[in-house]
């Protein structure tokens, strides 16, 4: 049994929870994962466990160097998100947040795509917890666009899991063959790696999401799809030429956001475009260039959502065009993030230089230089957005906000160990290198690979020198590909809601007239012929009594008339 | 740019090429422009330049609308 445990810690500990006395919780969603990730440690690689279900055997846990690599720094990041979180008393947003990192690891420890797809809806219900947590209007409703985007992707996931369930008759999750089935399971994965034209509800979702919400919201989701994706997909090319591509969009759109957690949210679409591009050479060498950059860019993504979480818990405001000159009133957040902002763009000595050259390296190996070329065009977006633009506007520049909140010790905390274990990794990678799947030999510190950093990054900071006036950010936003359902929204909601309803509306309006009209010429058959009267008026309106005496005398007449005539 | 600024690139242009003779022995490469002198300042320099026209450009032209444009949820939260 102690090999389900790490899992039993995070999502038991969900249900435990809530049924803690109040003042414990905050403490209790350190020590669950905490806990976790000691047993992670004790895990040993080749582990195999399941459960029967009806006629097959769930692979719960299946233990390799892949999955462990994963499963480490998820736990990791769950711990690091508690401190942050620690001084929110919400008892739902900590229950989401076990829910969501515990089934993220299901998903990395998934030997069977049943087990993966269940894994794979939960860690979409939990997390959408995390983004209707900032309680207001605009998040449920990016939530909701969140969950419809996911429901997509998960059907698509398991109509591809039971295809290819029916022609292999197996359901063990293994490489995929070319085949309508994988198409459909690349569709599902595609959606939660965030690939375009299918990434739009990360960059819609997390920037609306609770300040501690989106720190884990950072590191999970698109993550384990890089899993998934190395396991289920290694060296599939179209993965080269998508990974490549994302890497090069976030940037582009990155620059032009205004919201700086849109900002880092465009910036995880191109991180995890180095992951996608690595999956797709499927070398060893870029396997474990994903899993590395995978893990680094939990690390310091996480940091980088603490700081600008930060910076939004201090001041309320979330847009360059209205931060400003924060460097005196939070230095110590401007260091944090500026050790996360450093790492995602690759500085040496940090933990981004050392996992993004093993991709860069594996790509060199294989020759594709289109790729080690468009990738470093990414690099220089990335230190130009994050790396200058985002922290130069945000703690210098020339507005001027001010902090009406102090930051919670917490989230300084948070921010303390996360940027010591991106400085551990970047100054000693065989930290990082030992959790690999595959064993390595590579030295990122050579002297050709320092010198060429530094210029690149050199110039790029140059070029921003120059230009930063022309760089102020603009209240504005940028359309992107939810364009396509955000737009004709309106149009549909016209089309299949307010159109039915506006016709049953006059439907029903009729039938009553008609009903009406009916009714009125049954009580008085004369209205057919117009009527001097506006409305019905008993007393006025009936006839008088003499027209009654004079028709039955009539009809008596009649009657009388016509009997005597037949007796004739 | 002014000619100051001219200056100052071509002084680290001149300063990245000294460094690359200086701590760079011969390494195979599979790429010929890797054996330009300075190639990756000149990289680094020209390629953020084209990303920042090309997306002032593109957003410009294009893509930028106001903060309303999908309705008022987007400012009133």
């Amino acid at each position: 049994m102690t090999e389900f445990m790490p899992q039993v810690m995070l999502l038991g500990g969900a249900l435990v929870l809530p049924l803690a006395p109040r003042a414990t919780r905050s403490a209790l969603l350190l020590v669950f994962p905490l806990v976790a990730f000691l047993l992670l440690l004790r895990l040993p690689s080749g582990t195999q466990a399941g459960l029967p279900f009806l006629e097959y055997e769930l692979v719960i846990i299946r233990v390799d160097g892949l999955s462990l690599a994963f499963g480490y720094v998820f736990t990791l990041i769950t711990f690091l998100g508690g401190l942050y979180s620690f001084h929110v008393k919400d008892t739902g947003q900590q229950v989401a947040a076990l829910l969501y990192a515990g089934s993220g690891l299901g998903v990395v420890f998934a030997g069977d795509w049943l087990t993966l797809y269940i894994f794979w809806e939960l860690m979409a219900i939990s997390s959408v917890w995390l983004i209707w947590s900032a309680r207001d209007a605009a998040s449920i409703r990016a939530g909701m666009r969140y969950l419809l985007m996911h429901l997509f992707g998960g059907g698509a996931l398991l109509a591809g899991i039971l295809l290819h369930g029916e022609q292999t008759q197996s359901l063990s999750f293994n490489a995929l063959e070319p085949g309508s089935a994988a198409y459909l399971i690349l569709i599902g994965f595609a959606v939660n790696a965030a690939i375009p034209p299918l990434h739009t509800w990360l960059v819609d979702a997390y920037p609306e999401a609770s300040v501690t919400g989106s720190v884990f919201l950072s590191a999970f989701t698109t993550k384990a799809a890089v899993y998934v994706l190395s396991r289920g997909f290694p060296g599939w090319e179209i993965l080269q030429i998508l990974g490549t591509v994302m890497a090069v969009y976030g940037v582009v759109f990155a620059f032009l956001e205004n919201d700086i957690r849109r900002i880092l949210a465009y910036h995880i679409v191109s991180q995890v475009g180095y992951m996608v591009a690595g999956v797709g050479l499927g070398t060893e060498m870029a396997l474990n260039g994903a899993t590395a950059h995978a893990f680094a860019h939990i690390l310091y993504k996480g940091l980088l959502f603490m700081g600008a979480g930060a910076v939004l818990y201090a001041t309320g405001q979330r847009k360059l065009t209205e931060l400003g000159g924060l460097a005196g009133s939070l230095p110590w957040v401007l260091v944090f993030y500026m050790v996360g902002a450093l790492s995602i763009s690759g500085f040496p000595l940090l933990s981004g230089f050392v996992s993004k050259a093993l991709v860069l390296h594996a790509a060199h190996l294989d020759h594709r230089s289109w790729m080690v070329l468009l990738l470093s065009v990414a690099s220089v977006g990335t230190f130009l957005s994050v790396g200058l633009k985002l922290p130069y506007f945000t703690w210098f520049g020339s507005g001027r906000s001010l902090p009406n909140k102090t930051v919670p010790p917490g989230m300084y905390m948070a921010m303390g160990l996360a940027s010591a274990i991106n400085l551990a990794i970047g100054l000693a990678p065989e930290l990082l290198y030992r959790v690999l799947p595959f064993a390595v030999e590579y030295r990122p510190y050579t002297a050709a690979h320092l010198l060429e950093t530094i210029e690149i990054l050199g110039f790029t900071g140059l070029v921003f020198w120059f230009l930063r006036d022309k760089l102020v950010g603009k209240a504005t936003i940028t359309l992107d590909f939810d364009w396509f359902y955000r737009r004709p929204a309106p149009i549909l909601r016209q089309l299949l809601v307010v159109g039915p309803n506006d016709c049953f509306t006059f439907m029903e309006d009729l039938t009553l007239a008609v009903a009406r009209q009916l009714s009125r010429l049954s009580m008085n058959p004369f209205f057919a012929f117009g009527s001097p009267f506006r409305s019905y008026d008993p007393d006025v309106y009936r006839s008088p009594l003499g027209t009654i005496v004079l028709v039955v005398l009539l009809c008596v007449v009649f009657l009388l008339g016509w009997r005597f005539l037949r007796f004739l | 740019m002014k000619l100051k600024q001219i200056l100052f690139v071509m002084a680290a242009l001149v300063l990245s090429i000294a460094a690359e003779r200086v701590f760079l022995g011969a390494h195979e490469s599979h790429d010929w422009w890797t054996e330009i002198p300075g190639f990756f300042a000149l990289f680094g320099f020209f390629a953020c330049l084209t990303l920042i026209v090309l997306a002032k450009a593109m957003a410009r032209y294009w893509l930028q609308r106001r903060e309303e444009y999908y309705g008022r949820e987007a400012s009133d939260d």
